[in-house]
């Protein structure tokens, strides 16, 4: 599904270079649960940013589903990311202004659902991980876990093929991270490809496949 | 999708109430002021437009040595008219100067603004009759005009047809002398030409002879005339013709100048063209309101627009194309201000009104027409791209993931606009400020300095020696005799002419051992200078009338100072000075008096004694010292007499206090304090408001360095030092900047007066000191509350 040749990364600091990736090849199957485990600075972040097409590196080819994706125009890559990509956050990143509801509904909105499709849409997402009762609710109101819950409801909300995850449970007591995690589990059973980037081992156990990084380079 | 669009906009208005209706505010207060204005401009500049040759008409008068006068020779509007064929038509106006003009109808009303016209002049004007013709059959000669109001309280109710004319008795029920009102006049729009009572009549029918006064004349010229040509062509027509028959007449050596009808309302040559100034102060500084307070709003976004950088890179990331965020952005920038707009709608209704009721002006109309909300809905698209367009497009082009962060890195290119901005704002606050304190100071100056006569206790009398003989011994004299023995009376006199009052004197010729001079001329009567305390500095008065009835060939003159240095002689007294057809001898020096205002230099004058210069200018002002704390006891005895006099015992007696008619020769002067104060607090509260959002974006920006900061060990003081450092030195620029400029054009403004005070550097010092402190207090309140966070809360979010 994903295939990475040697990309590389690097920020000039005065004469010399400062790689944050060096050579990084990697293939991903469809249907993978890879962790991308690493201590920080090595990289592990950029990496996933670059997957999820929010960052581009220096060099080095990006294949999605066989199309070459730095060859693309912005609004074909965003359109690529909207269609096949979820992406959950460290620090959930929500909208303040809105709701629960709102939040969840926003990448739909963005991809031209109607409005009828939209409801059935966040309301199975909504059952599906019990908050229904907090639809109407602001982020402010909501606990670290249930926001990072809100935050993962959206990113599938598009029904993504690929969903990564930065630390999706940084911010998270070992309980509810527990919970985060065979959801993901659950997710990947039911197809779809999960890549995550953790610092803990215990998280990395849930995945099926796990990948080191350190100095920005694959180990 | 445009509902949820709204929802957000909403909200996330909602959420910043207070600085939402900060911006509301400002932005109201520009669109207000600046549409007031711009009304009140054209209004003022609208006066005759309506009147379908109005750029072919002028006013001619004379200039001699960069002195102007609008008063002409009677004969030479019909001499133009018929020797010029440039010239369509020539007409004359003089206006009513001796007092009220009183009409006996039903009710009896007294005209304050009473003018005589000829017919040629009602032509110029387009003078219509609203009750039909103003010339109804070819025998009819005049055609006499009142306003609708004045008809309707002379004539009885239902009795307003003008087929035949009316006549009403005026001035004197004793001397049984009546005029005939043919019609109510017709307004057609603001006119140069506004009297209750117009007489249209020819002069030559009024005078058998002689003509004895100026009149005013207009003319209206064929189209593609050439002006400078055909005003040399007047000035030798003059010459040749007029100034032969009578030498005496002021400036009657002078050159011939053609005034436009579109100058004469603001910026006559003959009078000052200080309403004309005041129009383009009054345009200039609300416009720059407009901008300071339309800047304000588009500072005030942008800041805003930097704390929702989270939000917008999330969205994104998201999915959202960037014209659906730089839709919203500017659709939140089009709500603030439409509430802007439609505030301001409002305030302006409210103004109008207030200006109707209190102030009795009009200009209620000309505010809340269609004109007004075209403006506002300019005024909203102008300030919603303005405002919305560069945070729009800029913000929503960052990269994604770095605003993710929190980073802000490339905001460092907007600080040199915003910043350029806080700079003219604080400067134009500055220059108003001081403005608004010289302008203070130069009216106190005004109001306390010596002004060469004492007008406190004077009470005036205009156009009440009209009644009475004028001769030396006549009755008159005889009245203020037996005044000054009224205990309540400290002294009487009487003269031609009275300081405060708004006609000048009038110039006339004089010569001495062949030099040829002009000086103004004030009849008088032996007790003018005592009265009036204006100290006699050279040689005697005479202060009995035995003196004055002695020899009947001696003409005494005094002058004043500013005549004696014109005539430059070591000893003025006794020197022969021939005018007005006689040898006058001057026996006296006075001391200058500021009778006209200090706008213009004291002119030199001569006071003569038996009415040489004119005999047809009676001394119709009577002049009454009262005894400190008699006012109203005096005011009774003149009353008193008043009605003792048989043809006059039936009139109203009107009086004016000459302190306070001296104080209105400067209202111009006050009405520009009382607009430049009002522009004063708005600039400064605008600017306020630019530095209170400023302070806040700072904050916003640089919290967590603050919080950095404190974490090393810095103190609340340090910190709050830190956070205001950047704006002190905004103020040291806008300051060094805006000194200059400010002493520049303060001093220009009182270029305008002949007397007028010094610029003081505590001046500057004050308005500098005021604004500062104005400045402090608006952003301490950010900085204060940013030094006191605690550090863990801003520091985390990692």
């Amino acid at each position: 599904m994903i295939q990475l040749k040697h990309l590389f990364k690097w920020y000039n600091v005065g004469s010399t270079r400062s790689f944050v990736l060096k050579d990084v090849s990697l293939n991903i199957e469809e249907g993978d649960f890879i962790s991308i485990m690493g201590p920080s600075g090595s990289g592990k972040s950029t990496l996933l940013n670059i997957i999820g097409m929010l960052d581009e590196p220096d060099e080095g080819e990006y294949l999605f589903q066989g199309e070459n994706v730095l060859e693309l125009k912005p609004k074909k890559r965003t359109q690529l990311f909207q269609s096949h990509m979820g992406y959950v956050f460290q620090s959930y990143h929500l909208l303040d202004e809105m709701t629960v509801y709102e939040n969840i509904e926003t990448p739909l909105i963005y991809k031209n659902k109607s409005s009828s499709e939209r409801k059935s849409i966040v309301s199975d997402l909504l059952d599906r991980f019990n908050i229904v009762g907090k639809k109407d609710l602001f982020p402010s109101q909501l606990s670290g876990g249930q926001q990072q819950i809100v935050g993962i409801a959206r990113a599938l909300a598009g029904s993504p093929s690929l969903l990564l995850a930065d630390e999706p449970t940084g911010n998270l007591n070992s309980k509810q991270g527990e919970e985060i995690m065979e959801l993901f589990q659950q997710l990947n059973t039911e197809g779809v490809t999960i890549i995550q980037v953790t610092h803990s081992d215990k998280n990395a156990t849930y995945g099926k496949r796990t990948v080191h990084m350190l100095d920005g380079q694959l180990k | 999708m445009i509902l949820n669009e709204i929802k957000i906009s909403w909200r996330s208005l909602l959420k910043n109430k207070f600085f939402s209706l900060l911006n509301v505010f400002g932005l109201m207060l520009g669109f207000t002021g600046f549409i007031l204005s711009y009304q009140y401009i054209n209004r003022e500049t609208s006066y005759d437009k309506w009147n379908p040759n109005y750029d072919r008409i002028y006013q001619v008068g004379l200039t001699s040595s960069e002195e102007f006068t609008d008063a002409t020779n009677a004969m030479l509007a019909p001499l133009l008219k018929r020797s010029l064929p440039e010239i369509e038509t020539a007409g004359r106006k003089i206006i009513y100067s001796f007092g009220t003009y009183p009409l006996f109808g039903e009710n009896t009303v007294l005209i304050k603004n009473a003018a005589v016209i000829d017919s040629s002049a009602a032509h110029i004007f387009q003078i219509e009759s609203k009750t039909g013709n103003l010339y109804k059959s070819k025998i009819q000669n005049e055609a006499t005009l009142v306003k609708q109001d004045i008809a309707e309280k002379i004539f009885k109710k239902g009795d307003l047809n003008f087929d035949t004319p009316k006549s009403v008795p005026v001035l004197s029920l004793l001397l049984d002398q009546h005029e005939r009102i043919y019609g109510i006049s017709k307004n057609n729009g603001l006119s140069l030409i506004d009297h209750d009572l117009l007489f249209i009549k020819e002069p030559e029918d009024l005078f058998a002879g002689e003509i004895p006064f100026s009149y005013q004349t207009y003319i209206q010229v064929k189209p593609g005339t050439n002006i400078d040509v055909l005003a040399r062509k007047i000035d030798k027509l003059y010459h040749d013709k007029i100034v032969p028959l009578s030498q005496t007449a002021a400036l009657s050596q002078g050159k011939i100048y053609l005034d436009p009808l579109t100058n004469l309302h603001l910026r006559p040559k003959n009078g000052s063209n200080t309403p004309y100034l005041m129009l383009w102060i009054i345009g200039i500084v609300s416009i720059i309101i407009l901008v300071l307070a339309s800047a304000n709003f588009a500072n005030m976004i942008m800041a805003q627009a930097d704390k929702r950088i989270k939000e917008l890179a999330l969205k994104k990331i998201l999915g959202s194309s960037r014209w659906t965020i730089i839709r919203q952005l500017l659709l939140e920038v089009f709500i603030l201000t439409l509430t802007a707009a439609v505030f301001s709608f409002f305030m302006l209704s409210i103004t109008g009104n207030v200006l109707q009721k209190w102030f009795n002006d009009d200009l209620k109309q000309y505010i809340l027409n269609e004109d007004t909300v075209m403006y506002l809905f300019l005024g909203v698209i102008g300030t919603t791209c303005l405002s919305g367009i560069y945070p729009a497009f800029v913000l929503s082009g960052f990269k994604s993931v770095s605003l993710l962060r929190g980073g802000l890195g490339k905001t460092q290119r907007k600080n040199t606009l915003r910043n350029g901005l806080l700079v003219f704002q604080i400067g134009i606050a500055l220059l108003f400020m001081t403005g608004m304190l010289v302008i203070h100071e130069q009216i106190r100056y005004i109001q306390t300095t010596d002004k060469g006569f004492e007008p406190a206790q004077v009470i005036t009398y205009k156009g009440l020696g009209m009644y009475y003989d004028g001769t030396l011994n006549g009755t008159y004299y005889n009245l203020k005799e037996r005044l000054q023995q009224d205990p309540s009376i400290l002294s009487v006199a009487s003269a031609t002419n009275m300081p405060g009052d708004g006609e000048l004197p009038p110039k006339k010729q004089f010569s001495h051992n062949q030099k040829q001079l002009e000086f103004d001329h004030v009849g008088i009567d032996k007790s003018y200078f005592s009265t009036l305390n204006i100290a006699v500095l050279k040689g005697n008065i005479p202060t009995s009338i035995k003196q004055l009835l002695q020899d009947s060939t001696s003409h005494y003159a005094v002058i004043n100072e500013s005549a004696a240095m014109a005539l430059d002689l070591g000893q003025p007294i006794g020197a022969k000075l021939a005018g007005c057809d006689v040898n006058f001898e001057i026996i006296a020096v006075v001391k200058d008096s500021k009778a006209y205002g200090f706008e213009n230099v004291v002119k030199p004058t001569v006071y003569s004694y038996k009415n040489e210069c004119g005999s047809a200018r009676p001394q119709a002002t009577l002049i009454v010292k009262a005894a400190q704390g008699k006012a109203a006891q005096a005011i009774e005895t003149v009353k008193k007499e008043w009605q003792q006099n048989s043809s006059t015992k039936s009139l109203p007696l009107e009086y004016a206090f000459m302190d306070q008619q001296y104080v209105l020769l400067h209202k111009k002067q006050q009405e520009m304090q009382t607009a430049f104060n009002s522009f004063t607090f708005l600039a400064v509260i605008i600017a306020a408001l630019g530095l209170f959002s400023m302070a806040a974006y700072q904050v916003t920006i640089r919290k967590k360095e603050m919080s950095v900061r404190k974490v090393l060990g810095a103190s609340v003081q340090s910190i709050f030092m830190q956070l205001n450092k950047p704006f002190f030195r905004l103020f040291l620029t806008a300051t060094l900047i805006s000194l200059p400029l400010t002493y520049f054009i303060l001093n220009r403004w009182l270029d305008n007066f002949a007397y007028r005070i010094d610029l003081q550097w505590w001046y500057f010092l004050i308005a500098i000191m005021i604004i500062f402190i104005i400045i402090c207090v608006s952003i301490s309140y950010q900085t204060i509350r940013a030094a006191k966070v605690n550090p863990v809360d801003s520091l985390r979010n990692e």
